[in-house]
């Protein structure tokens, strides 16, 4: 009876602890340096669960039988089905105004722009020895779109989906970390200081109406591969802009983005174990998802600065570095670095427009990738 | 180092990255037209009822 209950702790492995090490910094991090704390939180507390030697809250196999584990059930439901990272879409295109983007179309190309990362770093992942599917999975990171990554992951690579996600999350809590030596690297002083005339245009409510419809439209038809994610990010926007759908648009922002995101996070955090974490190949994915958004942020500084050579009115090129996705966060390291030049520069507007593009841009990226690599890879 | 795969990558990720560029470029082309459209139309209409 006795070694029944000390059955526990005597098949505790080395792995076991190295994981709960992990764990513990992901909940620390999360709490005390408030990186995206809604999701490592989760993933965090569900590492734990998954490495207790026989846990129940993983599948176990017992005398020959399998007994589910609620954890690995929330995978298999939320995960395998593609269902939870289209939800929170739901939530984030409820939570996204457009505006700023209508109001300064231009932007839209530095959502295009700052996804050089996203490709350059898949190809560098298979320089590496990662298959095609699991190069375009670790790619995706540099798309600063944790659902993205996840969805895309989820697709062609379930066993890396734990270190992709966390690098993705990671990063993008890094971002006014990661961004500015980069930009600082690529740009002058007078460039960054190149003021932005605001913008005069009035977005009128038929347009924020018509705007997540087209867009659903359009692309799903360039990109079929792509019509789930933009659809439903599109959706999202669609409640919010709608008028008679506050309530609705309010409980996508709050309550399902809340509900989803816990679950989302456990559902990852049992994939978390010892056997499937502790490979050289996690190490290789949180440097390459590094390079990914290094490479994303200089993709879209020097497109700005190409598009400058033919422009008379000059644009800012720290904008182009908004395009990574990481919404609101990199908008809002724009905007500081440029009053940091100039505290009369005021760019937080065009910065959220090319942010939200870059939200658009990822998206995009994530369905043209499945299309692909679905062909291409020869699946 | 597969030669193969990183070829094909290579092959995905440009195709990609100017697939991308493509549809955005589109998308901006699309918007302002219907910015414009839309604002010149509220214009418009202004100016009829004053």
């Amino acid at each position: 009876m006795l070694s029944l209950l000390s059955n526990g702790i005597l098949s505790v492995t080395f792995g076991n602890i190295v994981m709960m090490l992990i764990s513990l910094g992901l909940i620390y991090l999360a709490i005390a340096k408030k990186y995206e704390p809604a999701l490592l939180v989760p993933i965090g507390f569900a590492t734990i669960l998954a490495n207790i030697p026989f846990s129940s809250a993983v599948d176990q196999f017992m005398d020959g039988v399998l007994h589910k584990g609620v954890l690995n059930v929330f995978f298999d439901v939320g995960i395998v089905t593609e269902i939870f990272p289209l939800l929170i879409f739901i939530a984030v295109g409820a939570m996204i105004d457009f505006g700023p983007l209508l109001e300064n179309p231009v932007m839209f190309l530095f959502g295009a722009a700052a996804q050089f990362g996203i490709f350059a770093t898949m190809i560098v992942a298979t320089m590496l020895g990662f298959d095609i599917k699991q190069a375009a999975s670790i790619g995706i990171i540099g798309a600063a779109d944790g659902p993205t990554s996840i969805y895309v992951a989820s697709r062609f690579a379930k066993e890396l989906l734990g270190p992709i996600s966390v690098a993705a999350y990671s990063y993008m809590s890094l971002v006014p970390i990661i961004q500015p030596p980069v930009i600082k690297a690529l740009t002058t002083k007078e460039e960054r200081m190149i003021k932005m005339e605001a913008k005069s245009v009035k977005i009128t409510k038929t347009m924020r109406i018509v705007f997540p419809i087209a867009v659903t439209i359009i692309a799903s038809l360039l990109a079929p591969a792509s019509a789930a994610l933009i659809g439903f990010l599109m959706f999202g926007n669609l409640l919010r802009e709608c008028g008679v759908l506050n309530g609705l648009a309010k409980s996508a922002q709050n309550e399902l983005a809340n509900i989803v995101t816990i679950l989302l996070g456990l559902s990852i955090g049992s994939t978390m174990t010892a056997d499937k974490f502790l490979k050289p190949q996690t190490l290789m994915i949180i440097v390459l998802g590094l390079v990914a958004f290094i490479l994303d942020t200089a993709g879209g500084v020097l497109f700005a600065k190409f598009l400058n050579l033919f422009l008379r009115k000059k644009i800012n090129p720290m904008l182009g570095a908004a395009g990574i996705s990481a919404f609101p966060m990199s908008a809002r390291v724009i905007h500081i670095l440029g009053r940091k030049e100039d505290p009369t520069n005021y760019l937080l507007m065009h910065a959220i427009g090319a942010n939200v593009a870059g939200q658009i841009g990822s998206v995009l990226a994530g369905g043209i990738l499945v299309a692909l690599v679905s062909s291409l890879g020869g699946m | 180092m597969n030669v193969e795969n990183v070829l094909t990558a290579v092959r995905v990720g440009l195709s990609g990255y100017v697939f991308l560029i493509l549809t955005l470029v589109i998308f901006f082309g699309l918007v302002t037209l219907f910015v414009k459209l839309f604002a010149k139309g509220e214009d418009d209409g202004k100016e009829n009822n004053e």
